[in-house]
């Protein structure tokens, strides 16, 4: 299973932590087991090879012994020397391979196994100074030729008995004493020509091992030697052979000295790594389960986006989606309090923060041209300092509220007086912010100069007062002026025996009756742009019922509904209405007849329908509005299309005109 | 285990950092102590393999011995004085038993080793078995002590320091004459057939020149055994008035030593091949007043060779043969050649031929284009178990 990134966070760290100084430790406890055995092996191996030297010496020293004990015995008297007495001798002396007697001139006298009898002795010895004679150099026998080492002691005659040393044999007495495994026991003479091999090929080829590093530093004296050897390295002890010159020389393998070391070294490696597997695959399991599984989640959950792509970079693929959400929220955040201090800051109205108890926290530039403070004089005062008294009582009270939960948000007016005394009217927008376990953390204070608008409203105010009396007023003239006009017609018809121009008179005065009630209308319910038409038909027919229909005992009966109209189109309808009920009143019923003229207004989706009827004597047949000579009819034609409607005259139990317009 | 530092110069290390890097060098240093203690060692300068060839064991060991001796001398002076072209010569000797199967299997070793050049044999058949094997692997073989003359005047890979025995042969049917001696038995190894027949055919010719006659001609083989009372009797009953015995040392110290026995005398004539001091180690008196045919001597004054015998001695403890000598001749003259080639094998041939007059240990030589040498011939004698000229020779 691919370890995941936090796993191998901890396995590099206890790898550094834990392992990397356990290493340091096992290091330096090899080191020094390797140091105390290598001394150990170094000290034991010189005295093996001290050993074995002076093994050789006590051997070379039995043979000489032997020589010397039995000398005196082969020849006692200077007489010839018997051959049993060699051949006993012989016997008696594993260690020789062949004894001679030599003559006192040289020559070979008797020799045991025969041979170079009679011959001169080719030999010469060493002369010792204790009698003991010893031709170091090992040579082939001439009997086998095996290499072999002649000793001689001298006889009081003059004679020497001489023994040929099987040096094949010391060899493997040598080898015997000290196996040394894996090592080997070298021995040769004083001039490094081999003696003892455990390659008998060598021995046979009678190497020199005079050029050998080993040599060289017996040679020179030294006890012990690490050389280089066959692609291998050893180490070489001297053991020096008294008297004879001689050298013994055990080496052994290097790598076999420090092996065991390494060996002990290896068993604590191997447990330390065990111990370091489990442990960190038990740490690692626990990891997995109870933070890398819930981190995973948690990173799953977060948005598309988050986190440097495919597992990040590789080795923190958990982290790197946090750390991508992180830096999107951080972006976020960054950016909204950019937005917001932009936003703040150049706000065209005062904008602050203060704390629940009035103190201010944060505050705009606009805010301090307000109230006429800098920000750190804002900032070091409460808020009760800039609002007037007055104000500030009914904006404390909302403030409690707010706080009590009652109230969020409020808006008021109130006013600031500057430093420099100057009163601004200013309209607070207050809002509260809770924290996250809801309680009240800080007021949002908008504060908006409304001084000029404020001045502006009173100056409009003001100047449409001024323009509604100025209407009534022209409203009044003209509804007097319409009445004069009214009544001078009325005169007009009193005095003129006419009957058909005192119809005309009569008629004309009630239309321009019906106009002058528009305009006392307007400037009786100072709502100079629109009129009440159910105000105004009530009236027009009221003062038609006074003027025509009263005598003959037709009354108005109403239908209306609470509809206004403008001056534009009232004052054309209140014509049609009055040249349709002074119609209906005049002809619907006959001289003296009573009964009612229903006249109706309705206003549906727009449009207005205006109804006037009776139950009377109908329309006569062939009817037309458009068709008809009637003055009235045409300007009832006229003014319809004045108004865009339409009108339609039928008999419906009577007459009945119906108009409608759009309003 | 964070809190705890280690101050270091200006730098604070959380202790656990510090033991982790040191572990890490120690770890390192460790394996690398024992890379070096349990792996193959390093290696200095790469050296130059020089092969040597001869019979280290068996009856006629003392040839190969002394050859191998004295070679491992000259390696170790060349040596002395820096080696061949910035590179260590090294031996490696190989024993060809005196069997001709055995000198080619010990050259084919000794090439595999890398050898750029065989120094041997010291016997006239094992150098001719092996040579053509040597050869055809494009080997080049220098022999301190092989004396036929089948391989004179060739340009075949093959140089010697040594003349060839012919001269001896000469100089022996010569010296006998002058003797007086009229009649003479010939006795010869046929194990080293080569350098036996082209001995013996010189020494009848110029012996017959000389009005001398052979009588008699007895041949043996060294591996199988002599039988030295035939010799004697065949001898005797030709007439023969000497011997002209041409052996190895320990053979004619046998035969030296039958005659002794047989109360015998008859005058020994030998080319240089017994001349060594195992006739005298195992001939004793009887080997006394034989007379050799040779180009060397034990009586030298030549202060190349009296250095040359006292290193010798002081080397390995006792004196040098001739074939110590001629092996350590044979060595200087490669090395001389080896230096021209840059150590390789390459060139060697011709750069052998071209090494031009040598100073030497026993005397002056050259090699000629064909790789052969003239020297001077001696009569040595033995006297009082030591050698020494033939007076008036």
């Amino acid at each position: 299973m691919r370890p995941t990134p936090i796993s191998r966070i901890l396995s590099r760290s206890l790898l550094v932590r834990l392992v990397a100084p356990g290493l340091l430790l096992l290091a330096l406890m090899a080191a020094a087991m390797i140091s105390m055995h290598w001394r150990t092996m170094e000290r034991d191996n010189t005295r093996l090879a001290a050993t074995l030297a002076a093994f050789v010496a006590t051997a070379l020293d039995e043979a000489f012994h032997i020589l010397e004990t039995f000398v005196g015995r082969v020849a006692p008297d200077g007489g010839p020397v018997r051959p049993e007495a060699l051949s006993d001798l012989l016997a008696v002396s594993p260690a020789f391979r062949r004894l001679l007697w030599i003559t006192a001139d040289g020559t070979v006298a008797r020799a045991v196994p025969s041979g170079l009898q009679g011959a001169a002795f080719p030999l010469d010895f060493d002369n010792r100074q204790d009698g003991r004679l010893l031709l170091s150099r090992p040579l082939p026998s001439p009997i086998d030729g095996r290499l072999v080492v002649y000793l001689g002691v001298r006889a009081a005659t003059g004679g020497i008995l001489a023994g040929e040393l099987d040096l094949a044999g010391l060899g493997e007495r040598l080898t015997q004493l000290a196996p040394l495994a894996g090592g080997r026991i070298v021995a040769c003479d004083a001039y490094g020509n081999l003696i003892v091999h455990p390659d008998p090929r060598r021995v046979a080829e009678q190497t020199n091992i005079g050029d050998t590093p080993l040599f060289a530093a017996a040679k020179a004296g030294k006890g012990h030697l690490v050389y280089q050897s066959g692609g291998r390295l050893w180490l070489g002890t001297v053991g020096v052979v008294d008297q004879c010159g001689w050298f013994v020389l055990p080496t052994v393998p290097v790598s076999d000295l420090v092996a065991p070391a390494l060996y002990t070294v290896a068993v604590l490696f191997v447990f330390m790594a065990g111990a370091f597997v489990l442990a960190s695959a038990q740490l690692r399991k626990a990891l997995r389960q109870q933070v890398e599984e819930p981190l995973a989640r948690f990173a799953a959950s977060l948005p598309e986006g988050s986190g440097g792509g495919e597992g990040g970079s590789g080795a923190f693929a958990e982290l790197c989606v946090f750390e991508g959400a992180f830096e999107d929220m951080a972006r976020g955040l960054v950016r909204n309090e950019r937005l917001f201090r932009s936003s703040f800051e150049q706000a065209a109205v005062g904008m602050a923060h203060v704390s629940p108890d009035g103190q201010w926290l944060l505050v705009n530039e606009r805010l301090c041209q307000l109230v006429g403070c800098s920000r750190q004089e804002l900032l070091g005062h409460s808020l009760v300092e800039a609002i007037v008294p007055q104000d500030m009582a009914a904006v404390e009270a909302r403030l409690q509220e707010s706080l009590a939960g009652r109230l969020e948000t409020f808006a008021r007016e109130g006013r600031c007086i500057r430093p420099d005394g100057v009163s601004v009217q200013v309209n607070l927008t207050v809002s509260l912010v809770r924290g996250d376990m809801g309680r009240p953390d800080y007021f949002v204070f908008v504060v908006e100069d409304v001084t000029e608008r404020r001045a502006a409203e009173e100056a409009l105010r003001q100047s449409l007062e001024d323009k509604e009396l100025l209407l009534r007023e022209v409203h009044h003239r003209v509804k007097n002026n319409l009445q004069v006009i009214s009544s001078l017609f009325f005169l007009q018809a009193e005095a003129t025996d006419n009957a058909e121009a005192r119809l005309v008179l009569l008629e004309s005065r009630t239309r321009i009756a019906s106009m002058a009630l528009v305009h006392e209308g307007l400037y009786r319910t100072g709502d100079f742009g629109r009129i009440d038409v159910a105000d105004y038909v009530s009236r027009l027919a009221g003062q038609l019922e006074n003027s025509l229909g009263r005598s003959g005992g037709v009354r108005c009966k109403l239908g209306l509904e609470p509809i206004f109209l403008s001056i534009e189109k009232a004052a054309p309808l209140g014509l049609v209405l009055n040249e349709l009920i002074t119609n209906a009143i005049k002809h619907a019923y006959g001289p003296g007849v009573s009964g009612e003229v229903q006249v109706a207004v309705r206003l549906a989706g727009g449009v207005m329908r205006v109804t006037v009827g009776d139950q009377g004597q109908g329309l006569p047949p062939g009817f037309s509005i458009e068709g008809t000579e009637s003055l009235g009819m045409q300007l009832v034609a006229n003014l319809t299309r004045q108004l865009q409607g339409e009108v339609r005259a039928e008999n419906a139990g009577g007459a009945l005109f119906t108009l409608t317009f759009p309003v | 285990m964070d809190w705890i530092f280690i101050v270091f110069g200006k730098q604070r290390w959380p202790v656990a950092d510090v033991a982790a890097f040191g572990g890490c060098v120690g770890w390192l240093s460790l394996l690398v102590l024992g890379w070096l203690v349990l792996a193959s060692g390093c290696g200095g300068d790469d050296p130059v393999l020089l092969g040597f060839s001869g019979q280290l064991t068996g009856s006629h060991a003392d040839l190969g011995v002394q050859g191998r001796n004295g070679a491992t001398l000259a390696v170790e002076a060349v040596n002395a004085r820096g080696g061949v072209a910035s590179r260590p010569l090294r031996l490696l000797a190989s024993d060809d038993g005196d069997t001709a199967r055995g000198a080619i299997d010990a050259d084919t070793t000794l090439l595999k080793a890398g050898a750029v050049a065989i120094i041997g044999h010291m016997t006239s058949s094992q150098t001719l078995a092996a040579l053509p094997v040597v050869a055809a692997a494009g080997g080049v073989m220098i022999s301190p002590t092989t004396a036929t003359p089948e391989l004179s005047g060739k340009k075949d890979n093959f140089f010697r320091v040594i003349p060839s025995n012919e001269a001896w042969g000469v100089a022996l049917g010569r010296y006998a004459a002058r003797q007086g001696l009229a009649r003479v038995c010939l006795a010869g190894d046929t194990d080293n057939a080569s350098y036996t027949d082209s001995f013996q055919t010189a020494f009848e010719q110029a012996f017959a020149e000389a009005g001398g006659e052979l009588v008699c001609h007895y041949s043996f083989s060294s591996s199988r055994g002599a039988d030295w009372g035939a010799l004697l009797d065949q001898a005797a009953d030709s007439g023969g008035q000497a011997i002209v015995a041409t052996a190895a040392a320990r053979d004619v110290a046998a035969l030296a030593q039958t005659m002794t026995a047989r109360n015998t005398r008859l005058p020994l004539l030998c080319p240089t091949w017994p001349y060594t001091r195992e006739i005298l180690a195992i001939g004793g008196r009887s080997v006394d007043g034989i007379v050799f045919a040779t180009s060397y001597s034990e009586e030298n004054d030549r202060p190349e060779f009296r250095e040359f015998a006292r290193r010798y001695r002081e080397r390995f403890g006792w004196p040098p043969s001739f074939a110590a000598a001629y092996a350590y001749e044979a060595v200087t003259v490669l090395a001389s050649a080896l230096s021209r080639t840059g150590g390789e094998a390459r060139g060697l041939g011709p750069a052998l031929a071209a090494t031009g007059p040598q100073t030497g240990v026993i005397s002056p030589f050259a090699l000629d284009e064909s790789g052969d040498v003239a020297r001077d011939t001696f009569l040595v004698t033995i006297k009082d178990g030591r050698f020494t000229s033939v007076a008036g020779e």
